[in-house]
């Protein structure tokens, strides 16, 4: 059964959140300042609990930020730790952190994510006129 | 920049309920996002000055455009245009300082000294005479902007000339816009403050210093100013120094000691020895002194390997910051930062003391 989708449209301190399990959409892209970082990730976080316990068998979660505070960072973690659980069970996982050339800050960030985190992960930069098309083949 | 000055500049803009001043090259950028900033945090009491003030700041800020004989240069200097708006009580000031060549001065003094004895139907008489181009000049009308600084305002201009070579002076002005509802009937403050503010900030190298309400809604437009006049910096520097800006002033905002319900605090950013600054003060309870102060020692007494493993850790276990540890966002601004992080406690009373610190990257 699938769980209503989460749609979170973008706003000045917080991100754009796409989490639809039908169509294997997953995604947080923008920008994320705000100082209720807590706040404004707990129900994201709570329907990725619920996720989890039937996921997809993929499921590649996209995270395109332009500014990330160390709040909203340790949200992100946070989810990223719950969806290891999905890849302890067997299921395919792949995190996607996707950069704009030159900006060292968040490519650093991805990368100290990928030190810690269990699950598949790929560092990439963002081309802008790509995102449409984006499509990431698991078995390239 | 040094944490010393910081506190040196706390004390100059006291009476400011809010002061922003600018130093270096004047884009129309700048001016949306400063008239931006002054709409959005003027007090209530103050609302109807606001599109006074705005149009004040742009005649202000073309006039310096119109003035200014400064040649090209690649970063600002102690003669590069300045630029600053505060409240203090009932009053705004906006005050301009620019460079201009030492044979120009007699028209400009002429000008001034012209608007600022006529009386109000003499003033209207000539504003429709430049009008109607009776008088005009090549500088662009016979001097309609100060016309209007003063007809609406309805106060002088004060203004001054400081000689800095035999071709050249700075052109220091400042308009005066009193709130007639609420006069509080103080004197208003001198043009040298202003003068003496400048000399420091220039000496300081300082681009943008901000002294105001340091709550969380009070940040936005700030942090929206500084990265539309962060456009032409690379890429990499300027992610940084928003990253950190946020950082920073949502710390202020969030620990401050509030004074009349404000988290009063000051903001500076500079340029020196091909790196950027960033100094914020503000005020700190006296009982969270010591347990901040352990905090950024223990941070800054660590190698970069062990800033990392401490980082990685705090990600790994996800959890929000519990007090008397140093939360990720410090850890990680003592990664980053050139150096250290410099800071300052000045005690002020018993209550409360002033905490200063500057990085840069």
């Amino acid at each position: 059964m699938n769980p209503e989708p989460i749609i979170i449209e973008p706003a000045a301190k917080t991100p754009e959140i796409i989490f639809d399990k039908k169509h294997g959409v997953f995604q947080i892209r923008g920008r994320s300042i705000s100082e209720n970082a807590g706040e404004f990730y707990q129900p994201v976080k709570e329907w990725m609990k619920e996720y989890v316990k039937d996921p997809n068998p993929e499921t590649k979660l996209l995270l395109n930020f332009d500014y990330l505070n160390s709040s909203s960072l340790i949200q992100i973690s946070n989810i990223i730790r719950i969806l290891e659980e999905a890849y302890n069970n067997g299921h395919k996982v792949l995190v996607i952190w996707q950069y704009e050339e030159g900006d060292e800050l968040i490519e650093n960030t991805g990368i100290e994510l990928n030190i810690i985190s269990k699950v598949p992960f790929v560092t990439e930069i963002y081309e802008p006129e790509d995102y449409e098309n984006f499509d990431f083949d698991f078995d390239a | 920049m040094t944490t010393n000055t910081i506190y040196q500049f706390y004390r100059l803009l006291e009476k400011d309920t809010i002061s922003f001043s600018y130093r270096g090259s004047f884009s129309n950028n700048v001016l949306t996002m400063v008239t931006q900033l002054f709409k959005d945090n003027v007090e209530e009491k103050h609302e109807r000055l606001r599109n006074k003030l705005s149009f004040l700041m742009i005649e202000s800020f073309q006039n310096i455009a119109r003035y200014a004989d400064t040649g090209e240069k690649t970063m600002p200097d102690e003669t590069s245009e300045f630029f600053m708006t505060r409240n203090v009580g009932d009053t705004f000031y906006v005050i301009s300082a620019n460079l201009i060549d030492n044979d120009k001065i007699p028209t400009v003094k002429e000008k001034l000294d012209r608007v600022n004895t006529l009386d109000k139907s003499e003033l209207n008489k000539l504003y429709r005479e430049v009008l109607t181009n009776k008088q005009i000049n090549e500088k662009g009308g016979a001097g309609l902007g100060f016309i209007e600084m003063v007809r609406k305002t309805k106060g002088k201009l004060p203004y001054d000339f400081v000689k800095i070579s035999p071709e050249q002076s700075m052109f220091f002005m400042q308009i005066e816009l009193r709130n007639p509802k609420t006069d509080d009937g103080l004197p208003p403050v001198s043009l040298d403050d202003a003068k003496q503010i400048q000399a420091l900030v220039a000496q300081e190298n300082i681009l943008m210093m901000h002294k105001g309400d340091f709550s969380e809604e009070a940040v936005g437009p700030m942090l929206r100013m500084v990265e539309e006049n962060m456009q032409n910096i690379s890429l990499k520097v300027h992610k940084k120094i928003f990253h950190f800006l946020v950082e920073i002033l949502q710390n202020i905002s969030k620990h401050s000691y509030p004074i009349n319900n404000k988290h009063e605090g000051i903001f500076q950013i500079g340029y020196e020895n091909d790196k950027f600054h960033i100094g914020t003060g503000n005020f700190i309870a006296a009982n969270e002194v010591e347990n901040l102060k352990e905090q950024l020692d223990s941070v800054n007494s660590k190698t970069v390997e062990e800033l990392n493993e401490m980082y990685r850790k705090y990600l790994r276990e996800g959890k929000t910051t519990k007090s008397g540890s140093a939360g990720l966002g410090l850890i990680d601004l003592a990664r980053e930062t050139d150096d250290k992080i410099n800071y300052e406690f000045i005690k002020v009373n018993d209550t409360y003391s002033f905490f200063s610190l500057t990085v840069k990257f």
